[in-house]
């Protein structure tokens, strides 16, 4: 059978020039090739036993096998390959696996009841019309085996994905180069993918024990050479890199190389495949999907998440969903919490809810994580076509879902949009109404969420940029993001998770408003949220890492973008004039602050002299109304003295002694 | 436990959530207080098609089925007329909605009455809108209120559009009960004739309210008896009104401000009516006025209730637009 051109040791980046007519693969055996690999797959997994190797073409593995002592058998519709192997000694048979009718039989024939210790696919499958037909007789050789408590030989595959980046790249840009060899190899009837394979093998039994996939950045189909897309550091091969590496982490494996083990008993955990509820939306069934895994699904998912603890809240979240318009929803409850008992008491919350809603209600315990865990969970769980999320403290309108389908139908697979209002609460405390499990409003809501007063009624890509005007329970994602590009939320995000999923989302497929107010963010007055309970600085933190993030890869604007960025920068310009004006201003200002500082201390050193000179005059003054108080106290003792003078000059007694004093005085005039 | 609602159109889907969550309610309420008899009654004043727009037997049937799984009884209404939102609860209660009975006399939550044949009557009656989602504790949440003698209507909290008007956060008293949700007791309900009549679609809750206060006894606003109400806000943060209920709202508030005997409040909102109001505002002003000339309007309070103007200047409050100032 032919390869890949990851054996082919030729130029695989030109293409090649002509076809041969009939082909002939004739490839050489090396380690790192996915024959090597799969040798030592055999050596990993196997059973004793010999080593079958349909459509073994000229059985590169052969030697290698028998040296390493294992009994080799090949097969292939090739007779000429069978009869070079048989000139190299190993046993050959010719063997048509196109023709399914005895095709088990003639299996069985080559191994002449040796038991088998391994059977190789190697660069065969995809060469068939009916790969699964050989699949499926390959199972049903080794049932018994296994009944019997037998080793089956393990099953070991070497197919080429389609799915690598190179293919998809140059698809987008109209390319489908088919080549005499290689991932497009002409005679290849099948093309796989690493879902493709595993979902068909594990549907026979077979189920994946090891693999030694082989990786090629760049394939035989890189070329032509400088392809736009395929520019390495090229903005368009990197934005489309970053789609596909987010899709699965196959985009670079050339050659899945796997080994098998038969277990049919085996149920896989792979989730029941759900189709839209309208057939206009209903995906067209695959070669797998069995009537049973058609199940119809919602148009939306709801998760709603809580730790248990404010069961009065999370009724009324309940309610609000309950309520809603649209009754092709389903809610995942999903309780953040390691205690039974909190489960228990929230199953029994979601039980006394009426019937027609507890049916589509599911309560899911989540352990462990940090407060994004259980959004993630609640991603795998879901199984709308859309996927909303409302917090067991946030309350939503009645046409909440509703407004969403209407966008759904203007956007199909787009992110759907709705406006938020925000209101202020806080925790009841003990001795309140409704006790602490409620809360009391404060503010009617308002168009927090909303640009200089007025509704932000439409997505703005670059201001979500700068801030989030869609808060959690605002939007609906269509679940292909999770299932097709595997969007989660980055749990690593301490807050702001649900704005970077948000934008990455919006970057991807675009947004679509409905701008009607159906929701309402409670905004936590005190404790109670990671609003009040985080720190700006972290919120801050947080945003810096998700446009880091962003930071690291190119970035995909919606239409108007362009329009939009020359306004922004423009804005900012003018914003920079504006900033030297405010500069020179700034300075003018600081100078006639310091002159008026300057003014304030020459003022206050004045009014210091002024209170001085006051304090001297109040002083003197104090001397004089001393001195005052001196004289007129002299005066009254004057006054008093002229007083008592006048007093004796009048008395009696001074009339009366005035001829004693007559006498005196003559004797005193005489005696000199 | 009758519990009651009146239909004006809408669609079926809703009704069917509604009395989906009504039994739902009764079950938690059966459990944690063991209740007797609960019946259902659904009157139906048909739609904006006309009276007899009543609601597909398939429906009725489904509500029956709906209602006899909770073992709730059903009692479908038609009424072949449009008796807005009170005259369809008198209608449903038995209540001839006369004005001004007797307050003396009002039996207590926990009496038994009779009616009129001597069959029971229910102790307690409960009455929501159907555009609500009954929270399953609502129903309990509302008649453990009513066990204090004191309680003469319970209202519930609606969500997710909180109504603004004040209530007493220790206790729960309110000026006022919405009638979108609220329990009293039966007798409670009968004694005051029921909601007036003349309030056909605004306005009948807070003349209920008042005259259950100026009877002595309180409204509770109870918190944790949630009730969704299908309410879409605008950008104002609060719903807008239907033309109906703005022309209905201007005419209830002149109404309570007549029977206030608040003549400046009258005169107030007629001249701004007449200045600023609406088609819908002047409409509702129009026929206060006709029934003014017609001696058409209800009796005053102190009239028909022998109250006190101090009593009812208590309880009867004007605040721009509303009858209590709001708390936002």
């Amino acid at each position: 059978m032919p390869n890949t051109a990851s054996d082919v040791g030729a130029d695989g980046h030109l293409p090649p020039s002509a076809f041969e007519e009939t082909p002939t693969y004739r490839f050489a055996f090396s380690w790192d090739g996915p024959y090597g690999r799969a040798v030592h797959l055999v050596e990993e997994h196997a059973p004793a036993g010999l080593v079958l190797d349909l459509g073994c073409g000229y059985g590169a593995v052969g030697e290698v096998l028998v040296e390493r002592g294992r009994q080799y058998v090949g097969a292939d519709v090739d007779s000429l390959a069978i009869a070079d192997l048989r000139k190299r000694s190993l046993e050959g048979h010719v063997l048509d696996l196109t023709v399914r009718e005895g095709l088990g039989e003639g299996i069985a024939a080559l191994t002449a009841g040796r038991p088998v210790g391994a059977v190789l696919l190697l660069d065969t499958l995809e060469h068939l019309v009916d790969p699964l037909g050989v699949l499926e007789e390959l199972s049903g050789l080794w049932d018994t085996s296994v009944a019997s408590g037998l080793d089956p030989p393990v099953l070991v595959t070497s197919i080429p994905n389609v799915a690598h980046f190179d293919l998809g790249a140059k698809l987008v840009g109209g390319r489908w180069d088919v080549t005499p060899s290689g991932l497009l190899d002409r005679t290849h009837l099948q093309m796989f993918t690493a879902d493709r394979i595993e979902r068909q093998f594990a549907a026979r039994g077979w189920h994946s024990c090891g693999q030694d996939d082989v990786v090629l950045e760049h394939s035989d189909q890189t070329f032509p050479v400088d392809h736009p897309l395929l520019v390495d550091g090229g903005t368009a091969r990197d934005y489309l890199w970053s789609l596909r590496s987010e899709a699965d982490p196959y985009g670079i494996v050339n050659q899945f190389v796997r080994a098998y083990r038969l277990d049919r008993g085996r149920t896989e955990p792979v989730r029941p495949v759900r189709h839209g509820q309208a057939e206009s939306i209903a995906d067209p069934p695959r070669e797998d999907d069995g009537d049973a895994s058609r199940l119809p699904a919602p148009f939306l998912s709801v998760l709603t998440r809580t730790q248990g603890n404010r069961p009065a809240m999370l009724a009324e979240a309940l309610a609000c969903l309950a309520a809603q318009t649209v009754d092709a929803l389903e809610v995942i409850v999903l309780v953040h919490a390691d205690e039974d008992d909190v489960v228990a008491s929230v199953r029994a919350l979601v039980a006394n809810f009426a019937d027609d809603f507890t049916s589509r209600v599911r309560v899911e315990q989540i352990r462990g994580g940090g407060r994004v865990a259980p959004l993630n969970a609640g991603l795998e769980l879901a199984c709308g076509r859309y996927i909303a999320c409302l917090d067991d403290d946030d309350l939503v309108t009645a046409d909440w879902a509703e407004c969403f389908q209407r966008c759904v139908a203007e956007g199909p697979g787009k992110v759907a949009r709705s406006i938020c209002y925000s209101r202020t609460i806080r925790q009841a405390e003990a001795d309140e109404q409704g006790t602490t499990t409620h809360r009391v409003t404060l503010t009617r809501p308002f168009a927090e969420f909303a640009d200089e007063d007025a509704i932000r009624e439409t997505f703005d890509t670059l201001l979500h940029f700068q801030r989030n005007t869609t808060p959690l329970m605002s939007f609906a994602l269509p679940r292909s993001l999770v299932t097709e590009l595997h969007m989660s939320f980055d749990e690593r995000l301490v807050v702001c998770e649900d704005w970077d999923l948000l934008l990455r989302a919006a970057l991807v497929v675009g947004v679509v408003d409905s701008g009607t107010i159906t929701s309402i963010y409670h905004r936590w007055e005190g404790e109670g949220s990671t609003t009040s309970e985080v720190p700006t600085q972290q919120w801050n933190a947080a945003h810096q890492q998700f446009l880091q993030a962003l930071d690291a890869k190119p970035l995909l604007l919606p239409s108007g973008s362009a329009s939009a960025i020359a306004r922004l920068v423009s804005d900012s310009r003018i914003e920079g004039s504006f900033d030297e004006e405010r500069r020179q201003l700034h300075q003018a200002i600081e100078a006639m602050e310091e002159r008026e500082r300057q003014l304030h201390q020459a003022i206050e050193a004045m009014e210091e002299r002024a209170r001085q000179v006051e304090r001297d005059r109040d002083e003197q003054l104090n001397i004089q109304q001393l001195q005052h108080q001196h004289v007129v106290a002299m005066d009254e003792r004057v006054h008093n003295v002229e007083r008592d003078r006048d007093a004796l000059l009048n008395s009696k007694w001074w009339r009366l002694t005035a001829p004693l004093r007559s006498v005196s005085t003559f004797l005193k005039r005489t005696r000199h | 436990m009758r519990i009651q609602t009146v239909r004006y159109g809408g669609e079926d889907g809703p009704l069917l959530r509604f009395v989906g969550s009504v039994a739902a309610a009764v079950n938690v309420a059966r459990d944690r207080l063991g209740l007797d008899a609960v019946s259902f009654a659904l009157g139906d004043c048909g739609s904006a098609e006309g009276p007899g727009a009543t609601l597909p037997a398939d429906v009725v049937d489904k509500l029956a089925q709906v209602l006899d799984k909770a073992t709730i009884g059903f009692d479908y209404v038609p009424f072949g007329e449009n008796l807005g939102h009170g005259g369809g609860q008198n209608r449903l209660a038995g209540v001839a909605g006369s004005i001004g009975s007797d307050l003396s006399d009002t039996p207590t939550s926990g009496d038994r009455m009779l009616d009129s044949d001597g069959a029971p009557v229910p102790t307690f009656l409960v009455m929501f809108n159907p555009d609500t989602y009954v929270v399953p504790d609502a129903v309990s949440e509302l008649l453990r209120s009513l066990r204090d003698p004191q309680v003469g209507i319970a209202e519930a909290r609606q969500i997710p559009l909180e109504h603004p008007k004040p209530f007493d956060l220790v206790t729960g008293e309110t000026p006022w009960a919405s009638g979108c949700a609220m329990a009293l007791p039966f007798g409670v309900f009968r004694s005051l004739g029921g909601f007036d009549p003349a309030f056909f679609l605004h306005g009948d809750d807070v003349d209920l309210s008042w005259r259950v206060r100026m009877s002595g006894r309180v409204i509770r606003h109870v918190v944790s008896a949630a009730v969704f109400h299908d309410k879409r806000p605008t950008s104002s943060g609060f719903p807008e009104p239907t033309p109906e209920e703005e022309c209905q709202g201007m005419l209830a508030r002149l109404l309570l401000a007549h029977r206030a005997e608040r003549s400046e409040v009258i005169d107030e909102w007629l001249t701004w009516t007449d200045a600023h109001g609406s088609a819908q505002h002047r409409l509702g002003a129009t026929e206060f006025r006709d029934w003014q000339e017609k001696g058409r309007l209800p009796m005053p309070y102190r009239q028909c209730l022998s109250v006190e103007a101090q009593t009812v200047g208590a309880v009867a409050t004007f605040v721009g637009g509303e009858y209590a100032q709001h708390r936002f």
